[in-house]
């Protein structure tokens, strides 16, 4: 309830009373596959649908998940006053979290930048080489707020891949896989309101 | 001058029936007896041996189609990768191959 006093006239919008807890699911698939909307009735290209040729990955148990941007910022300045402006630039925006879940290991691989796997006779093996710089991957990470309508949150990253050092942690307290982060870049295939990826909220009873 | 040979006494071939085209003949070891097509869903290097068959097939990544022995679809597309799957995925994740 908005004080009495005090606040603004006119038109005034307000946000809504809801609060979101718990991270989504995280999916990853190789981005030389189209995104399920690509697009979709209003412009927008997101979704994921996995094929023989291009599987879609579900990441398992994630903990201390964060997605955040990295922004360039170059203030304008001027002698006489200080600071006129600041012009940005959004250089990517990475996907950060903890993995919990080991196997398979041709889901791993991936996140950890290891060979392709070979799998037969009771054994999956893959190799620990050089990195492949020319691999990138489509992120969906859908989030159901609402369970009882079905209301959710998602965010779909258009050209990501996994960068910095990841470290497998072996405690006692359970093995994690902590460094993990899925940065994307800008697509310039997409249309440049999207370049980086798309949000989409879907709530009937919130949204006309 | 020489004497010319009579050409109307050289026996001229007959034709037996009508001519045709000659039919086209049917090579049976180009032909996929008992095979059937399955693919791989995984991305990986599978290495698998038939249940039945006992014929060692490859599937060097995903999307890669191969035709097997068909006794041996029955165990081949039953196979998963992984125990049980976490997190909401989908019960029908990580089966390897699908019928083509």
């Amino acid at each position: 309830m908005s004080l009495i006093t005090g606040t603004p006239l006119g038109n005034v919008d307000s946000q809504e009373e809801l609060y979101l807890e718990g991270s989504p699911y995280i999916y990853i698939q190789d981005n030389s596959a189209n995104p399920l909307n690509n697009p979709d009735g209003d412009g927008y290209y997101w979704g994921m649908s996995g094929t023989a040729a291009y599987p879609a990955y579900a990441l398992g148990c994630v903990s201390d998940v964060s997605l955040t941007e990295d922004v360039t910022v170059n203030a304008i300045r001027c002698d006489t006053i200080g600071d006129k402006d600041a012009l940005q630039r959004r250089n990517y925006v990475d996907f950060v979290f903890t993995l919990s879940t080991m196997f398979p290991l041709t889901t791993i691989r991936h996140l950890l930048g290891l060979s392709t796997p070979t799998v037969g006779g009771g054994l999956e093996k893959v190799g620990i080489g050089s990195i492949s710089n020319t691999r990138y991957y489509m992120v969906y990470a859908p989030k159901v707020y609402d369970e009882d309508t079905g209301d959710y949150l998602l965010f779909h990253l258009h050209r990501a891949k996994p960068v910095d050092a990841w470290t497998i942690g072996m405690g006692a307290d359970g093995w994690k896989i902590t460094g993990l982060k899925l940065r994307a870049f800008a697509d310039d295939t997409k249309p440049s309101t999207q370049k980086f990826g798309v949000i989409v909220r879907a709530d009937p009873s919130a949204i006309p | 001058m020489a004497k010319r040979s009579n050409l109307q006494n050289i026996n001229t071939p007959v034709v037996d029936g009508e001519l045709d085209i000659a039919p086209t003949r049917v090579t049976p070891y180009n032909k996929l007896i008992g095979k059937k097509a399955i693919r791989s869903k995984i991305d990986a290097n599978l290495i698998v041996n038939g249940a039945i068959s006992g014929n060692r097939y490859v599937f060097p990544k995903a999307g890669t189609i191969v035709y097997v022995d068909e006794r041996d679809i029955d165990s081949l597309v039953s196979k998963r990768l992984g125990g049980r799957s976490c997190c909401g995925a989908d019960t029908n994740a990580n089966f390897l191959f699908e019928i083509v």
